[in-house]
């Protein structure tokens, strides 16, 4: 028994010593995946503390749940739940078709150049940083000298104050997602859109089909598994938005409809310093995103098994 | 199939080009904006100087601002590439002992993490605050990237590695010889994404630094957009000598020069990178 032990033993030490260059080089990278990811996981705990900045977070005084209850039971819970999901689901319902409609209308292009010149270019927003974003719609909007309102007073109209009403807040977010990122998420369909059977095309065109019924009997059901994939996989991330954009285009007369969870916790914490109570909403979001991405991947997993058959 | 233009096509080439003029637009119109006197665009030339831009440069803010953005972005890029290169590698040997639990421990923090408070709160007690260590070191090996480069190692076929080791050659020569040379493409896609996320981001240094004198220009940027905002909600309606619209477009055109300079890697890269991805996926 103890020899079978000790042999064991040498078998792992002789192991470790033939891979040992490999785990030197996983030293800074799993030692990076402990200290900036697991330590702040197990922070979380300052959710249910009082925390106080000159005792840190291991001395302050436990109180329990109360940080949460005071959360879930102040009128800005109900308020955030409802701006994140309404937020998030028109995010994915405008944003997540126009890839796919321009991916097919780029695919349908017959001429390479203009096809190019069009990906090019449809690429670029993909790289503009969210401040600037931001900063060009406000600029356009702007009701003294913004383009939008330059037209709108030619017609005879009063000037909007776009960023002050919070009916436009939402429409502003996902008009510039959606400019930001079709271009970009499109690549992917277009990747899908090369390995569509072109044989089926010529199938089509024999039974008389012509371009538009094309697309809606070939290209669209050879796609169908990547659109749903995509599909369900957004929908895992709705209550996961961040709060950058939203940091830059809400401001107090619009938080009523601005404010998510993201923008809640930073101002919360960073801004006004109530770290707990803070860290008690963020762990909550947290947790609902958790449950949410966790769910979508089953069903895709689920989803893709029944699609690819 | 030789081409005959139908109607099809026409209805497609011209919402094609609307779709180009909406991404186009913006961008002109901020060119536009960063050389009017007036922080509007008008049809009259008289009405466009290069005073934004001069008035820009002979301040020290914004090239400060700028030095920075550049100093932040290559250590970025290369301390990020260095040591997700360094980690994906060990992870991508099949029979390495411990490797699914360290992959899994890797994937759960894309599926859960401990929030902006917890982190915001270890940065702070590790002395990191109004540093260059807050903005990169904890954020400098992301998961995704991290799976993206092991997928692309597992894909080198494992006769080459063998063969390196039958000669007797170290897993680092074999690494920084062999496997390194071979993902170059790769490598390059996620150099871009590193560069692209921290040349653009905000929150992250708005959040660690305080003095102005390390803000790089995002958040010179993001000021800038403040004080506009609040001009259009009508707080504040304040005339200067230089439109304060000027200032600001002339400091987003000098923002995108380097992405614009960079665009045809981008593009290259981009667009290989995802289809990795999607295979993947």
């Amino acid at each position: 028994m103890n020899v079978l032990k000790s042999t064991k033993k040498s078998n792992f030490l002789s192991y470790l010593k033939k891979k040992r260059q490999m785990y030197i080089l996983l030293i800074p990278g799993i030692l990076h995946y402990l200290i900036f990811r697991y330590i702040p996981m197990g922070g979380i705990i300052v959710a249910f503390k009082d925390y106080d900045i000159y005792k840190g977070i291991l001395k302050s005084p436990w109180i329990g749940m109360e940080n949460f209850t005071a959360f879930i039971s102040s009128p800005d819970f109900w308020m955030l739940i409802k701006n994140t999901v309404l937020l998030g689901t028109y995010t994915l319902l405008f944003t997540f078709p126009a890839p796919i409609i321009f991916a097919i209308l780029l695919n349908e292009l017959r001429f390479k150049r203009y096809k190019k010149l069009v990906q090019t270019v449809s690429i670029f927003p993909a790289m503009i940083s969210m401040v600037v974003i931001c900063s060009m719609a406000v600029d356009m909007l702007s009701p003294n000298k913004g383009i939008i309102n330059a037209v709108i007073k030619f017609f005879g109209g009063n000037p909007i104050y776009f960023m002050a009403e919070p009916k436009w807040f939402r429409t502003i977010y996902v008009i510039t997602e959606a400019w930001a990122v079709f271009g970009f998420n499109a690549i992917i369909y277009l990747s899908a859109l090369t390995n569509v059977d072109t044989s089926l095309y010529d199938a089509a065109s024999i039974d008389g089909c012509g371009r538009v019924k094309k697309i809606i009997h070939v290209t669209i059901p050879g796609i169908l598994p990547m659109i749903c994939t995509m599909f369900i996989l957004n929908i895992g991330n709705i209550f996961k938005i961040g709060p950058d954009k939203v940091i830059l285009l809400y401001n107090p007369i619009t938080y009523p409809v601005a404010d998510i969870f993201g923008s809640f916790v930073y101002r919360k914490g960073l801004v006004e310093s109530d770290y707990s109570y803070a860290a008690a909403a963020g762990l909550f979001e947290s947790v609902v995103a958790f449950v949410f991405v966790i769910t979508a991947n089953k069903l895709s997993k689920h989803f893709a098994e029944n699609s690819l058959w | 199939m030789k081409k005959k233009i139908d109607t099809f096509d026409v209805v497609n080439i011209i919402l094609l080009f609307f779709v180009l003029m909406i991404v186009i637009f913006p961008i002109i119109y901020v060119v536009l904006c960063s050389l009017s006197k007036t922080g509007s665009v008008s049809f009259s030339l008289s009405n466009y100087n290069l005073d934004s831009y001069i008035n820009i440069l002979s301040s020290s803010k914004v090239p400060r601002a700028f030095k920075n953005s550049v100093i932040y972005t290559l250590t970025g890029t290369f301390l990020g590439l260095f040591l997700v290169t360094i980690t994906a590698y060990p992870l991508a040997d099949k029979q390495l002992k411990g490797r699914n639990f360290l992959l899994r421990m890797i994937a759960f923090t894309m599926f859960f993490n401990g929030g902006l408070i917890p982190i915001f709160l270890l940065i702070n007690s590790l002395g990191f605050m109004d540093s260059i260590w807050a903005i990169i070191v904890p954020w400098a090996v992301p998961a995704y990237e991290l799976m993206l480069l092991r997928n692309y190692f597992e894909s080198i076929p494992s006769e080459m590695h063998e063969a390196a080791e039958m000669d007797g050659a170290s897993e680092y020569h074999i690494l920084f010889k062999i496997y390194i040379p071979m993902a170059l493409p790769m490598l390059c896609t996620l150099a871009l994404f590193f560069a692209r996320g921290q040349w653009n981001s905000y929150l992250v240094p708005l959040m660690y630094l305080s003095s102005a004198k390390r803000f790089p220009l995002q958040v010179i940027l993001q000021e800038m957009l403040i004080q506009d905002t609040a001009k259009s909600t009508g707080d504040a309606l304040v005339g200067a000598s230089i439109a304060t619209e000027s200032l600001k477009n002339a400091t987003i055109v000098i923002s995108m020069i380097p992405l614009v300079l960079m665009y045809p890697l981008f593009q290259k890269y981009f667009i290989s990178g995802i289809y990795v991805g999607a295979v993947k996926g």
